[in-house]
């Protein structure tokens, strides 16, 4: 014979909270579960990559905010919900498949493994947060910034590969457990020659068109159409002089704080299959002052 | 008796006879309802509730390390 078990309002809006569409699970109502764990699942994460990767530069910030409160809107919705729908289920007979071990198997499933994998993949394969504590790519990017890199960059079938000017990170080659942010000043069988500040490519020097730059009073180089400021220290001592050729599957790395930076001056070239991705856009900066309001959204060409 | 089947099967549906339903319904003396079930009462109870606060805390701080997980910084220096 079957059995009334009347729905707690309390235990359902305490699984929507475990995981959002579980106390509707709970509820009995399995369509409305799967469509509120997908529109949670996509607006956290996909949802906010896709905007951190497609969206143009002066929307991304608006339209990351909009997505955060978007997905924790539906969680709270969720619990609402289920906690509203189970009051109405004061007389409820529980489907067969209604038991602990179900409830114990899709919390596993959903919350276990599906949103870890998920976060994991998009991190590894599409996005990732980065934070810079230190000073060696001033005035491009400063200490304190935290910002979106772009990781679909230098693996198979992305659609960007490796360019000189190019701001990337990188695991650094004698401690593979920390990431370094740097330039790309050239890439494999280019010719670097470096003499006192002047960096030379292939015999071009990078700073040949260049002047102040007073935005930032820095020294302006370029590479190609692509132009960046750089801090060449006047006070500090010169830099170490060179001239090789970047080896196949190699690339050569520079700070921009050419005084502060630890670099392929010091560390030497670095494999390209350690470039894990490139540096897009801020999403916060904030120094001892406060933040840098005027920072947020910034992108790196 | 297959071939009686088969030409069953090409017939198609039978039509009820009129008032059919009503005079099946009207045969069912009562319907057996739901048995109300007892809320478990003692121990059994706490553990319950302690299971369903631990899992609680540990989902609640799975999904937040989810929604915050593309926030979540590296240095990079």
């Amino acid at each position: 014979m079957e059995q009334i078990k009347p729905r707690s309002p309390f235990f359902a809006l305490v699984m929507s909270l475990m995981l959002p569409g579980f106390g509707q699970l709970y509820n009995g109502e399995v369509n409305r579960a799967i469509w509120l764990f997908l529109g949670f699942a996509f607006l956290s994460v996909p949802g906010i990559a896709l905007v951190a990767l497609y969206l143009p530069d002066g929307l991304m910030m608006p339209a990351l905010l909009l997505s955060l409160m978007a997905a924790l809107s539906l969680w709270l919705y969720g619990m609402l919900d289920a906690w509203r729908q189970a009051k109405l289920r004061r007389v409820y007979t529980p489907e067969r498949w209604q038991a602990s071990g179900a409830y114990v198997l899709v919390l596993i499933l959903c919350n276990g493994l599906a949103l870890p994998l998920l976060i994991d993949y998009v991190r590894t394969h599409q996005v990732e947060s980065f934070r810079i504590p230190s000073t060696s790519m001033e005035p491009t990017v400063l200490k304190g910034d935290i910002l979106f890199a772009d990781k679909r960059y230098n693996c198979g079938g992305c659609d960007q590969g490796i360019q000189r000017g190019d701001i990337a990170i990188f695991t650094y080659p004698n401690d593979r457990t920390l990431k370094y942010i740097k330039r790309i000043i050239a890439i494999p069988n280019d010719r670097v020659e470096i003499k006192g500040q002047d960096i030379w490519v292939n015999g071009t020097s990078l700073s040949a068109q260049s002047g102040t730059d007073a935005s930032s009073a820095g020294t302006l180089e370029s590479e190609g159409d692509r132009h960046w400021s750089v801090h060449r220290g006047a006070s500090a001592q010169p830099s170490v002089g060179a001239d090789l050729v970047v080896p196949p599957g190699q690339v050569f790395v520079l700070g921009d704080n050419r005084a502060a930076s630890t670099d392929s001056r010091k560390f030497g070239t670095v494999p390209m299959q350690d470039v894990v991705g490139r540096a897009r856009q801020v999403w916060f900066s904030y120094s001892t002052e406060g933040v840098r309001w005027q920072r947020l959204g910034l992108s790196f060409k | 008796m297959p071939e009686d089947f088969d030409g069953l099967l090409g017939d198609g549906l039978l039509a009820p006879p009129d008032g059919f339903t009503h005079r099946v319904m009207a045969q069912i003396a009562e319907l057996p309802l739901p048995e109300w079930r007892a809320q478990p009462k003692g121990p059994g109870i706490k553990i319950q509730w302690l299971a369903v606060a631990g899992a609680a805390l540990v989902g609640a701080a799975q999904l937040g390390a989810f929604i915050f997980g593309i926030w979540a910084t590296t240095a990079a220096s």
